[in-house]
């Protein structure tokens, strides 16, 4: 699928809002910009990259054949509750539109749009699932403008109602872009652990030792859910664990919550480990070989064994694409106490050389 | 920030609106559109103008970064393409953008017939939504200030500026994949 690649990346959002800003520059945000642009150099990357485009884009309809009344009329007929597909071709929420129709059309299209909102309720309060099989990745586009990318063999259960946007990560991994909206939490729950978004981006891991979120923007909130036996709080109710600590997680910090509900808090090193998995790559900072094998078996029918022990806790640092689990074999080649097998079919095994 | 058989630029008092990146090289433009698909190129820039960026005098940096940012990036690809081309080339603004193109070519190998400047853009507006392409269209085609858009349209200037970076990040993802 073409756009799980090309999706927008969070940091390709980031440049382009630092574009539009710098656009109609105020005096007050350059500072900030220098600072951004200070933090990283994928930040200068992707400016540059959003600034050739913006230039590109000096020539829109250069041939005036759009009209501005025809994309409004088209907007205003095409609001979907909820994207199923792609990103690309989300739409934006348009209030103002909304409130028009209302208006011009009367009251018996007043009652009409009543009952479909009695009905949107309804229907919200019924939860939808998602999945990616392995390999896949998806964004799902939901209602109140927030995404979630879900990485490979992920599940997640979307609920929303008047008071609360509840999501179970059932499986795998999921990031989370969340558009605020101080009446309504948003909230991920996964295992035994509890997350409440503070308008902000954040990532969600479950494996089996337990649940590892990390914030790569704004502020979210962890409990751990041990106590409570995953039941989800009653909506509208402030996040609460009982017994349990709240964790407030920053930008740049990462939260692990075990399967017993201990939280551990500590920095992230780098951030873009953690989103890189959007792009497809996979990279790691003298991680165990173990741990790599596993990573690149969740997106490939290609699986890699690696057998013995101090082959399994060799440590790696090094960036993959995630769909060529060959390449990590073709690295591990060089090292000539390492045998490398690939049947050439289904399995690559990694063993001490004899 | 002089390089060597590069002319100096003047250091005109000048605002950070739309003119600012002609104003440093059309060739930083044409390179980063074309290299868009090459990531590794995009990254070794990024990464080199980032350093540059660093050793800047921070007073002068922070008031003009963007002015600052276009300048080192349009001088390292001029340094880029010396490097590629191995042979000294006297600096001309015809002349930078031809070693450019031979730079992509080389690179590119034989590719097929790449799309023109406009089928790019429409194939980049085509999966935006009505009202981004609305948006860009009164900000690029008809030179309204976002305060004037969101008049026109009846929405918010933060919603106008939501809805532009957006486009502009879809875009971005899309040019990646043209050929």
């Amino acid at each position: 699928m073409a756009w799980t690649r090309n999706g927008p990346h969070p940091l390709a959002e980031e440049a382009a809002r630092w574009l539009i800003e710098l656009d109609e520059p105020r005096p007050e945000v350059l500072e900030k910009f220098a600072a951004w642009l200070e933090t990283s150099p994928r930040h200068v990357e992707e400016f540059l990259l959003a600034s050739a485009v913006w230039k590109e884009l000096d020539d829109v309809d250069a041939g005036r054949r759009m009209e501005i009344r025809q994309l409004v009329d088209e907007a205003r007929t095409n609001v979907h509750r909820l994207e199923h597909s792609d990103t690309t071709a989300a739409l934006p929420r348009t209030p103002p539109a909304r409130v028009r129709r209302v208006r011009l059309a009367g009251v018996a299209a007043a009652i009409a749009l009543l009952a479909g909102a009695a009905l949107w309720s309804i229907l919200a309060l019924a939860p939808e699932e998602y999945a990616t099989s392995r390999g896949e990745q998806r964004a799902l586009k939901l209602e109140d403008g927030s995404v979630i990318y879900l990485n490979t063999e992920s599940r997640v259960e979307v609920r929303f109602s008047r008071a609360a946007r509840d999501i179970r990560l059932l499986q795998g991994e999921a990031m989370f872009s969340v558009e605020h909206d101080p009446e309504r939490p948003f909230r991920v729950m996964s295992g035994e652990a509890l997350i409440q978004a503070l308008g902000t981006r954040f990532n969600v891991y479950k494996s089996l030792a337990g649940t590892t979120v990390s914030v790569v923007e704004g502020l979210v909130a962890v409990a751990p859910t041990a106590a409570t036996a995953e039941r989800t709080p009653p909506p509208g109710s402030a996040l609460t664990a009982p017994g349990g600590p709240v964790e407030r997680v920053a930008a740049g910090e990462q939260a692990r919550v075990s399967r017993t509900g201990e939280i551990v808090k500590h920095d992230v090193d780098d951030l873009d480990q953690i989103v890189a998995w959007r792009e497809r790559r996979l990279v790691f900072r003298g991680e165990p070989l173990e741990h790599v094998a596993r990573e690149f078996n969740r997106y490939n029918a290609v699986q890699i064994r690696v057998q013995g022990a101090t082959v399994r806790q060799r440590r790696l640092t090094a960036t993959f694409d995630a769909d060529d689990p060959r390449s990590l074999a073709d690295f591990l080649r060089r090292d000539t106490s390492l045998d490398v097998q690939d049947d050439g079919a289904s399995q690559i095994v990694i063993r001490p050389r004899h | 920030m002089g390089l060597p058989g590069r002319p100096a630029r003047s250091a005109r008092a000048q605002s950070f609106a739309l003119s600012v990146f002609e104003q440093y090289d059309s060739g930083l433009q044409r390179y980063l559109a074309r290299r868009l698909r090459s990531a590794q190129n995009a990254q070794d820039l990024a990464q080199e103008t980032y350093l540059r960026l660093l050793h800047l005098d921070r007073g002068e940096f922070v008031r003009k970064p963007q002015a600052y940012l276009y300048r080192i990036a349009s001088n390292l690809i001029y340094e880029f393409q010396l490097r590629e081309r191995k042979t000294p080339v006297m600096f001309d603004s015809q002349a930078l953008e031809e070693a450019a193109e031979q730079g992509i070519e080389l690179q590119a190998g034989d590719e097929p017939e790449r799309l023109g400047a406009e089928q790019q853009i429409e194939v980049m507006l085509a999966g935006l939504p009505p009202l981004y392409r609305a948006v860009l269209i009164l900000r690029k085609r008809d030179g309204m200030s976002y305060a004037e858009i969101a008049r026109t349209l009846g929405i918010s200037v933060h919603t106008v500026k939501k809805y532009l970076a957006r486009a502009v990040a879809q875009c971005r993802s899309v040019r990646a994949t043209l050929k």
